[in-house]
Order: structure tokens, then sequence, then C-alpha cells
């Protein structure tokens, strides 16, 4: 009698030491984060190294159009040349959101590459042949305005053995604004993002 | 030619001295908020702010560190309007520099848009990791 008693304590007690146990997910404080470094690319990644971009490309004045008013630029592609899956908008929405902000660009969706345009732009014409539609709040020929600059980019890892059990991975992000009508380079930054670990922990 | 020696040492000796006792003076702006942990190992020596030529304000500020380590720390600055406003910046989040031991660093911050006329940049030491 004393046996399954006893038994049935212990199952008990190994219960509740295993709930005990079970990590609890906590939400990151992102504006004060100071959990430890991983050797991929994370939030805190992206947020220094646009904030990096950002106050490179407004403190050159490459923005400031001659002539006063506001340029308009299309987004072209970034290039992930990593080992991780990397949608490369996680970088290009802050720097885009920070040079509209700025208030010396405008961000064109009618004319890019991948998810900066907007399908709807090109949907919203087709509308001109259908008679379901009252022509005359049909968008007219001739609206959409060119862009004027271009931001393009590129994001390249490289993995280094440090150690014997060690591994150094670099990022290095690129970006350049280009004049379209010239062909001129306004702007061009290159920031490095280095990380040290153990070779077991994968960056990719 | 005793007594000129003894002179000589006696500069080299002050020179050393003054040179050992050189002390920067932190610089007591309302804008500049140094975490009083950090007292004995940062001073903030300059700041200079200035409209740059796309017309933003920027903000420079001279942090020299003591010590005799690296000392990394994060930094924010807020921006504010003409009214206070608060204005939407990536420097609005902690970002992580490093100042060299003995050795200064100028930390340039330029603001999110024209209307930024005022600004509040906080200094604390970085968890090192």
């Amino acid at each position: 009698m004393r046996s399954p008693l006893l038994s049935l304590a212990g199952a008990a007690a190994l219960a509740l030491l295993v709930a005990g146990c079970q990590s609890i997910p906590q939400n990151i404080d992102t504006a004060n984060d100071d959990g430890h470094a991983v050797m991929g690319l994370d939030y805190r990644d992206f947020q220094n190294t646009a904030n990096s971009l950002v106050q490179s490309l407004l403190s050159s004045g490459a923005l400031r159009k001659p002539g006063g008013g506001q340029y308009v630029m299309a987004s072209s592609t970034i290039v992930n040349d990593t080992m991780q899956r990397i949608d490369t908008d996680q970088l290009m929405v802050k720097i885009r959101e920070s040079m509209m902000a700025s208030g010396q660009v405008v961000m064109t969706s009618a004319v890019g590459v991948g998810d900066a345009t907007d399908k709807m732009v090109y949907q919203a014409r087709e509308l001109r042949n259908s008679d379901e539609f009252n022509q005359s709040t049909v968008l007219q020929k001739g609206t959409l305005v060119a862009p004027e600059l271009s931001i393009a980019g590129k994001i390249i890892q490289r993995d280094i053995r440090y150690e014997r059990n060690k591994t150094q991975v670099e990022y290095y992000f690129q970006l350049m604004v280009t004049d379209l009508t010239k062909g001129l380079v306004l702007w061009q930054k290159e920031d490095v993002i280095g990380k040290r670990g153990s070779s077991k922990s994968v960056s990719w | 030619m005793r007594s000129h020696r003894l002179l000589v040492l006696g500069c080299l000796a002050l020179a050393g001295l003054l040179t050992g006792c050189q002390s920067v003076q932190p610089l007591p702006d309302p804008r500049i908020s140094v975490d009083p942990a950090l007292g004995r190992s940062l001073a903030v020596t300059r700041l200079v702010t200035m409209r740059n030529q796309a017309d933003l304000m920027e903000m420079q500020a001279t942090l020299v560190n003591l010590g005799y380590q690296t000392l990394p720390l994060d930094v924010r600055v807020d921006w504010f309007d003409l009214n206070g406003i608060k204005q939407g910046s990536l420097t609005e989040k902690w970002n992580t520099i490093s100042v060299s031991r003995q050795a200064e660093f100028s930390l340039k911050v330029t603001a999110p848009n024209e209307q930024a006329t005022d600004f509040r940049c906080y200094i604390h030491e970085a968890k090192r990791n």
C-alpha cells in the first residue's frame, strides 16, 4: 500500500519539476534589448546598419535637390549574397522610411524591383477599357511620375576560420544611390558587421 | 653646470607632473545626459551643432575615455521640433559605439528632418558580450 503511494508522490514531484524547468517565452524589449549577440543577422544588426547608412546619406547632402523640391526615387535590386535567407526589405524598409521622413525624397512604387512595386498601379489602369467603370473616374494616361534616383545594394557574407573551434563571420552591407538621368553615383557606403563565435553556432 | 642640470631635471619633472594631472572637464549641457555610473570613465568635452548642406541639423559631441580600457557605450539621440514634439528617427534606438582607452571619439548625429531643431543625447555603458 505504501509503495503505490510513494510512486504516485514521486511521479507528481517529477511532473512539477519538469513543468518548473520549462522556459516561459518572453517578449523582447526591442528598445532596450541587452541580450547576447548571435552569429546570424538579427533585428539589432539591421537596425544599427540602417542607422549608420541613413546617417551617412542624410549628412552627405546627396538627397538635396538643386532648386528645391523632392527627388523621386525607385528601389532597385538588393542582392543577398549570404548563406542566410534574408528578406532584404528588412533593411530597405527602414532606409526608405527614413529617407521619406527626411522630406527630401518620395519613393515610387510604380517602378522598381521585387516587392518595392505595387501591382495595383497598373491593374487600376487596366480598367480603361471596362464598361463596368465610370470612365471619368478611371486613371488617365501620362499621370505617373518617373523616378530620378535609384537605390541599390548588396549584402555579402564571408566566413573565416579564426581559431580551431572559432569562426569569424563578416557581413558587408553595400548601398548606393544613382542619378538615373546621368547614371552617376551620388552616394555610396559600405558598413561591416563582424561576429566571432563557436564554429558550432551556424550562421545560416 | 650642476645647477643647470638640476633646472632641466626640474622642468622635465614638472612637465611630467602636468601631463599626468591633465584633467578633462565635463561639459555641462542639458542636452547631453551621461549615466552617473560613467562619471570617472567618460567626459564630454565639446558639443557642436550646425545645419549641414541638406539643411538638416547636426550635432557632434566629443567623448573622451579617461580609463585604461576600451569603453563600449550605448548611445541614443531623440530629436524634437520647435514645439517639443519628438521626431521619429533610427537614432531613437540604442546604438553601440566604443571609445578606445585614453582617446577621443567624435559622436556625430544628423537630424531626421528639417523640423528637428533640438535633441537629447543619452549615453550609458554598454553590456559587454
